[in-house]
């Protein structure tokens, strides 16, 4: 810090980026994941593969809801969806909770099993506020290394001088420099995805972070009412106690989609369901619009339009934006995939990250010739982390198929086999050589992903495309998706394998090949000025 | 500080500075988000949130100060006074004396 | 319509990377002439912008623009993946993808 501004700005990257780098990480790559929760939680529950979001069937919707919360203020449905065959409900109220909710099937109205699995949703919960520590804690500390890595990127983008001239520059097979290039290049080319993701990830959980702007200006009782004219909605109405039935709902529906000139509908609200005040809000669905706010039109018991619930205010719309970029529900497919792919450049700019520490510390220890307990520490941390998070991630997927039916408290045990399974990964290279424990990690790591069609396989479950529509698509898909990232995590395990550090470099002298001949052309591309020995530590 | 050795002192600094940031930072963060949420002629929501957004890159910047300055006395003073001019102003305005 | 927009950043992408000495070399083995360099970087520039058109016009001002962000960065990502290991590849599909982004357009949704 006595050394200048960007000298300090290197330093506090190096640390801010190390200190909470692997719970980062497993944010990343758990929160990359979530893009695809609906996709995961309809894998991983067998009981609603055959169901079909076209049959949806809102009477008896309405009547199993009828049956099931007669007395609530409200029912607010979610709508089946390609990504989603169910109807999701939710009611204020309900026995000893705030909150009742079911899921229906779509064409019954009859409720399903919601506690079989914690499915995508495990991953979602993990990623903002952790698990086995209560919510509040869990947010702190993910808060914490959000703000580390809000630190990180700005100290990386003022300590990396180049950073439009290394633009394109990749430098495979040059040890330090390599890994350099990837850092850069994984944060460079995603940078407005992880600048978004990484303030958006304080904004949305702001009530925890910083909630003492909300108390200095509403006060602690009207502390809720920040949220209410954040997110404009109808006002309540009380009931006449005068029942009445409900109008048909499909039509409402038709006119919403007609008055929105052909936007989905995404879900409705019924307010005082039975009544004659009732009233009757259809939202939009989350596609073609960013802003988490969907629109939506009011109607009365009679089935006329009532009014068309305002769009926030300005700042109040940024909010909702962020919000909404950060939680990707609008995202077609093709930007889905986007979304996963920044992701996991994310994750490969943390991970290269950690490891570039390691490689430089390996260079400037070997130079020293002594045991580096810190070197140790993090190099154990790295594999248990990086490559031990992608196998506990898989061990859960395979708990869910493998774990007999008749097991008490199924659900609990697969996120148990999660959290064993991570355990032993952080364990495990304490045991091994460094290098073993890479290679045995990531490749159990793809055998887990790789094997999971032939799970499927085996249990009976695997289903190949009936169709092109995308809910066809989702099962097979995923197995897909699986045996790529399998494949991915393979391939990486070969590379380490195979991997010889070079010999000792000598100041000034080209090391030995080690790369295939075949590769040469693009190695023996000169460089700019950079004397190549002195950047081959690693 | 890649040597083989680091003084106490330097280890002391460190510490001194992380905690300005983390803390220090946190009460700067605050007190501006406080400023802003009462004094910005906007709906009150809309105060709150910008003071709320603000106060975010209020911390990121305290944070990068606590490290970039010379000293860690430098760090301390950079974000404890500002820290204490906003929060007296926000405690003012809260109680009245400034309306 | 993704793909004409891939392909224009992509292409895009490519003519600012051959317009720096260094990557020049590493596919033509000689950096470019002042001129060719201006050239590229112009018509980088400009096709890393043509590329906005197709995400908007296909998804709407908002969804067409974070389309585009994400598709930037995707074809940012190929080009700098490809260039290392199959430099004349990357560069012939620079000039391949636009043109059969365009000639699919008829069948695109």
């Amino acid at each position: 810090m006595k050394e200048g501004f960007r000298q300090s700005m290197a330093w506090l990257h190096t640390w801010s980026g190390l200190l909470l780098g692997w719970l980062l990480f497993a944010i990343f790559l758990t929160g990359t994941a979530s893009y695809f929760r609906e996709e995961i939680d309809h894998w991983m529950r067998p009981d609603r593969h055959a169901l079909d979001a076209r049959a949806l069937n809102l009477e008896k919707v309405v009547a199993s809801l009828e049956r099931q919360a007669p007395d609530a203020p409200s029912w607010t449905l979610t709508l089946p969806d390609e990504r989603r065959p169910v109807v999701k409900a939710f009611w204020p109220g309900g026995e000893g909770r705030r909150f009742g909710s079911a899921t229906l099937n779509p064409a019954t109205g009859d409720a399903l099993d919601e506690d079989a699995t914690r499915g995508g949703e495990f991953f979602y919960a993990f990623h903002f506020q952790l698990w086995h520590v209560s919510p509040i804690t869990g947010r702190i500390i993910v808060g914490l290394a959000t703000l580390s890595m809000f630190v990180a990127l700005i100290t990386g983008i003022v300590t990396h001088k180049k950073i439009f001239k290394d633009f394109f520059t990749l430098r495979p097979r040059k040890g330090q420099r390599s890994w350099l290039d990837g850092h850069n290049v994984s944060a460079v080319l995603s940078l407005p995805f992880h600048l978004l993701i990484t303030f958006s990830g304080l904004v949305m959980l702001m009530h925890i972070y910083m909630p003492w702007p909300g108390l200095a200006q509403y006060g602690q009782k009207q502390r809720l009412e920040l949220y209410s004219e954040l997110s404009p909605r109808v006002q309540p109405i009380p009931r006449s106690g005068q029942a009445a039935p409900l109008p048909a709902l499909e039509p409402l529906l038709e006119r919403a989609r007609a008055h929105w000139n052909g936007v989905a509908v995404g879900g409705l609200v019924v307010h005082n369901p039975g009544d004659a005040n009732a009233r009757i809000e259809v939202l939009g669905s989350d596609g073609g619009h960013v802003s988490r706010m969907a629109p939506r039109l009011v109607f009365g018991a009679d089935g006329q339009v009532l009014e068309e619930v305002r769009s926030p205010a300005t700042v109040a719309t940024l909010y909702h934006t962020l919000y909404g970029l950060h939680m990707g529900r609008f995202a077609e497919p093709l930007l889905r995939w986007l979304y996963i792919v920044c992701g996991l450049s994310g994750c490969f700019m943390i991970a290269s990250g950690l490891v570039l520490w390691v490689v430089k510390r390996a260079a400037q220890s070997a130079k020293q010739a002594k045991a580096d307990a810190g070197l140790r520490l993090v190099r154990a941390l790295n594999v248990g982390a990086l490559a031990g998070l992608p196998v506990a991630m898989a061990a859960y997927l395979w708990a869910n198929r493998l774990l007999p039916a008749g097991l008490g408290e199924r659900a609990a045990w697969e996120v148990h086999v999660f959290f064993i399974t991570w355990s032993l990964a952080l364990l495990h290279p304490w045991l091994r050589p460094h290098k073993r424990a890479w290679v045995e990690q990531l490749g159990l790591g793809a055998a887990l992903l790789g094997g999971i069609p032939l799970l499927d396989l085996a249990c009976g479950l695997l289903s190949l495309p009936g169709g092109w529509r995308y809910a066809d698509w989702i099962l097979g898909g995923f197995d897909l998706a699986c045996l790529g990232l399998g494949v991915l995590l393979g391939w990486l395990a070969w590379k380490v394998a195979r991997h010889r550090p070079p010999a000792k470099p000598v100041r000034g002298e080209r090391p030995a090949k080690v790369a295939p001949t075949h590769r040469a052309r693009a190695e023996a591309a000169p460089a700019d000025g950079l004397a190549p020995a002195r950047e081959i530590a690693g | 500080m890649k040597g083989a050795t680091l003084s106490t002192r330097y280890r002391l600094a460190v510490a001194s500075r992380g905690v300005a940031a983390v803390f220090a930072g946190y009460g700067l963060a605050t007190a501006s988000g406080i400023c802003l949420a009462l004094f910005l002629p906007m709906s009150r929501s809309e105060a709150v949130l910008t003071g709320v957004m603000v106060s975010f890159l209020v911390y990121l910047c305290a944070v990068l100060w606590a490290f970039a300055c010379r000293t860690a006395l430098q760090a301390w003073l950079g974000i404890g006074v500002p820290a204490l001019v906003l929060g007296g102003l926000a405690w003012l305005a809260k109680n009245g004396v400034l309306s | 319509m993704s793909l004409l927009a891939f392909g224009l950043a992509y292409a895009g992408f490519c003519g600012l990377c051959l317009a720096m000495n260094r990557h020049h070399g590493d596919v033509f083995g000689a950096p470019p002439s002042p001129r060719r360099a201006r050239l590229l970087r112009l018509g980088g520039w400009l096709g890393v912008a043509a590329s906005w058109a197709p995400c908007v016009a296909h998804h709407g001002i908002t969804v067409g623009s974070v389309l585009w962000v994400g598709l930037l960065g995707a074809a940012s990502l190929s080009l700098v993946l490809l260039l290392p290991y199959r430099p004349r590849l990357s560069v012939g599909l620079a000039l391949g993808m636009p043109l059969g982004g365009a000639l699919l357009l008829p069948f695109a949704g």
